[in-house]
């Protein structure tokens, strides 16, 4: 996976996996790591207090989301093989507190969660 | 200073107010009339219980097929919950009603309160919206053939609604789209005023939002769409007037979020790219719109039209999803369709928008008319290739619908193109939906609505092991059984 920070006031930046310091790469404005493992990354920057955009193999992630502890001189991320499902996950709670859905069948209609609807498809087959 | 009541009808949603009132209220303002509004379908739905409320909408949308079959309980509550509200001696401080008839899906609707409302006053009826253009499911009878031979309202307008309603309000005769004038396509929407949301009670409704409209008609003709007969001209607002209208209510009202109603907010790339960077402009200069965040329905563009900073700028704007009519991953059905972009584009597209966060949900088409087998096949292989988009929550929701059914008005259905494809409409179930499902094309015969749906199961069961969520699927499944039951009973 390849982690990336790119903010444009950026003086300073320093990457630490699992305590180590690694090196990274530069393509532009932005700041690129490769993690090939189960990962804490800590990530310490200058100026403090600026809040860098983080992506993951180019995709922009949300720190809510994504559990990034932020703090004003440095981030934490963990990356690992669940990464993507708790996102999702907290992504869709998130959703259904934001449009007050409690129902099942309001998860299906707005979110379209659990809907393999096998039961449905079935039917459908057997009329063909 | 005259005095007007607006009313909002169902079926609509309960999300977030009414943009058409919020447009009418406008009008009143600056003409010098005050207004009340009443959101009949707000009222409905906070006295209605779940089973009568899904029981209204399947009557409202034709999924019950006649007029007739509403249950009769709940026709005298719907009766009882207006007439308490609608009462003559509150008309009697009005000089006129407006209704917005939004669209097909309100007609049942005005079919049962209009004669009521006609019954206890004289009071002007105005009646607009896309719905009054539209045709009752079972009898067919046009809509406003209906009011007029009835003699139900005293104006329906068709088109732009702020200059026609502000002519109306200023008593002029002859305006065009008003009661069979020809409409003109040609208003400068920058000359409209702001919509008004003031006496919107806002915690009526689900989400803090509004919407907002920042051009209308299209810059595509597409073969299955009928935008065209609705806003045959494309025409947009100026990006600071956009800006300027979200500031507004932000200001006033506190509102961040914002859904447009456009067709596309790309049709015009320049004025687009100029809106977002005024708009992010604004939000870098003061905090207090940081918050601020739109939605909208996007055409996918080559890179060369939108490149990479025309994305930045959206988000740094506030755009966080767009809905996107991909249609079909095969380039010859697109083609076909008139999208007018790649593959190499959608990858572009996707891409930029995952680089950005900037969420997408996926409208296709299953069973285009020129829809071969290879075609289909390219659909299964569009979704595998997407899926990384899909777990990331980039491609955030994708539909397919209940297979391609053919509207009136739409290019598709002219004689030149059911001449091109050999199309022939089998009528016999027109009854229960407001479109045309049992079709044949006798340039692609292996295309049959039975076929077409062992290619949407397909499709969904394809979507359901890549991880693509897919909302309302549950009900679109529902419309296919029952498509499925025509076909095999008419066997």
């Amino acid at each position: 996976m390849k982690l990336s920070i790119s903010h444009p006031k950026l003086t300073m930046i320093r990457f630490e996996i699992n305590g180590q310091i690694v090196p990274h790469s530069q393509i532009n404005q932005e700041f690129v790591v490769d993690v090939n493992q189960e990962s804490n990354i800590e990530v310490f920057f200058e100026p403090w207090k600026t809040k860098p955009l983080v992506r993951i193999n180019s995709h922009l992630i949300d720190y809510w989301l994504a559990d990034i502890m932020q703090f004003d001189h440095m981030i934490q991320v963990r990356w690992d093989n669940n990464f993507y499902q708790r996102y999702q996950e907290k992504n869709i709670q998130c959703k259904m507190r934001s449009l007050g859905i409690t129902k099942q069948e309001d998860i299906d209609y707005y979110l379209g969660i659990n809907n393999s609807n096998f039961d449905i498809v079935e039917q459908i087959k057997k009329y063909l | 200073m005259g005095k007007a009541l607006l009313i909002n009808l169902p079926q609509y949603d309960t999300i977030a107010p009414p943009g058409a009132l919020a447009i009418l209220a406008a009008v009143c303002k600056q003409n010098n009339y005050n207004y009340t509004l009443f959101d009949f379908n707000i009222k409905l739905h906070r006295r209605l219980n779940e089973n009568q409320l899904q029981h209204l909408s399947d009557w409202l949308t034709g999924i019950i097929p006649k007029y007739d079959s509403l249950n009769s309980d709940l026709k005298k509550d719907l009766l009882k919950i207006w007439n308490e509200s609608i009462t003559p001696k509150l008309l009697e401080q009005f000089d006129i009603i407006a209704l917005s008839v939004f669209t097909v899906w309100s007609l049942r609707i005005v079919q049962l309160i209009l004669p009521e409302l006609r019954k206890i006053t004289k009071t002007k009826i105005v009646l607009g919206g896309n719905g009054c253009d539209s045709k009752f499911f079972d009898t067919k009878i046009p809509f406003d053939q209906w009011v007029v031979n009835n003699n139900l309202a005293d104006y329906i307008v068709k088109g732009d609604g702020e200059p026609t309603f502000a002519a109306i309000l200023q008593g002029k005769n002859n305006i065009p789209g008003v009661n069979g004038y020809p409409q003109k396509h040609d208003w400068d929407i920058n000359n409209y005023p702001i919509p008004d949301y003031s006496k919107f009670d806002l915690a009526e409704y689900n989400s803090k939002k509004v919407y907002i409209t920042g051009s209308r008609g299209c810059v595509r003709n597409c073969t299955f769409c009928d935008i065209a007969v609705s806003w045959p001209k494309f025409r947009y607002r100026n990006a600071d007037n956009i800006v300027e209208e979200i500031k507004k209510h932000y200001y006033d009202l506190g509102i961040t979020n914002y859904d447009f109603t456009d067709s596309l907010i790309n049709g015009s790339i320049s004025n687009f790219y100029k809106f977002n960077t005024a708009l992010a402009e604004e939000k870098a200069k003061n905090s207090d719109l940081k918050d601020i965040k739109y939605i909208g329905q996007f055409i996918c563009r080559p890179q060369s039209q939108m490149p990479k900073d025309h994305y930045e700028a959206m988000y740094y704007a506030g755009c966080t999803q767009l809905t996107v009519g991909i249609e079909s991953f095969s380039e010859s059905v697109r083609l076909h369709m008139r999208k007018k972009f790649s593959n190499s584009d959608i990858d572009y597209h996707i891409e930029q928008s995952s680089y950005w966060g900037i969420k997408n949900v996926w409208l296709m088409i299953c069973g285009y008319p020129t829809e071969t087998i290879n075609d289909h096949k390219e659909n299964l292989s569009g979704l595998k290739k997407y899926q990384q988009y899909a777990q990331q929550g980039i491609i955030e929701l994708i539909r397919w619908g209940t297979t391609m059914h053919l509207f009136e008005n739409t290019p598709i259905v002219s004689g030149e193109m059911i001449k091109e494809l050999g199309l022939k409409i089998h009528t016999e179930q027109e009854e229960i939906f407001d479109s045309v499902y049992n079709w044949t094309s006798n340039v692609n015969p292996q295309l049959t609505l039975v076929e077409r749906i062992r290619r949407r199961i397909e499709i969904h069961e394809h979507c359901v092991n890549y991880g693509y969520l897919q909302p309302r699927v549950r009900q679109e499944l529902m419309a296919i059984k029952n498509l499925a039951m025509l076909i095999k009973e008419k066997l």
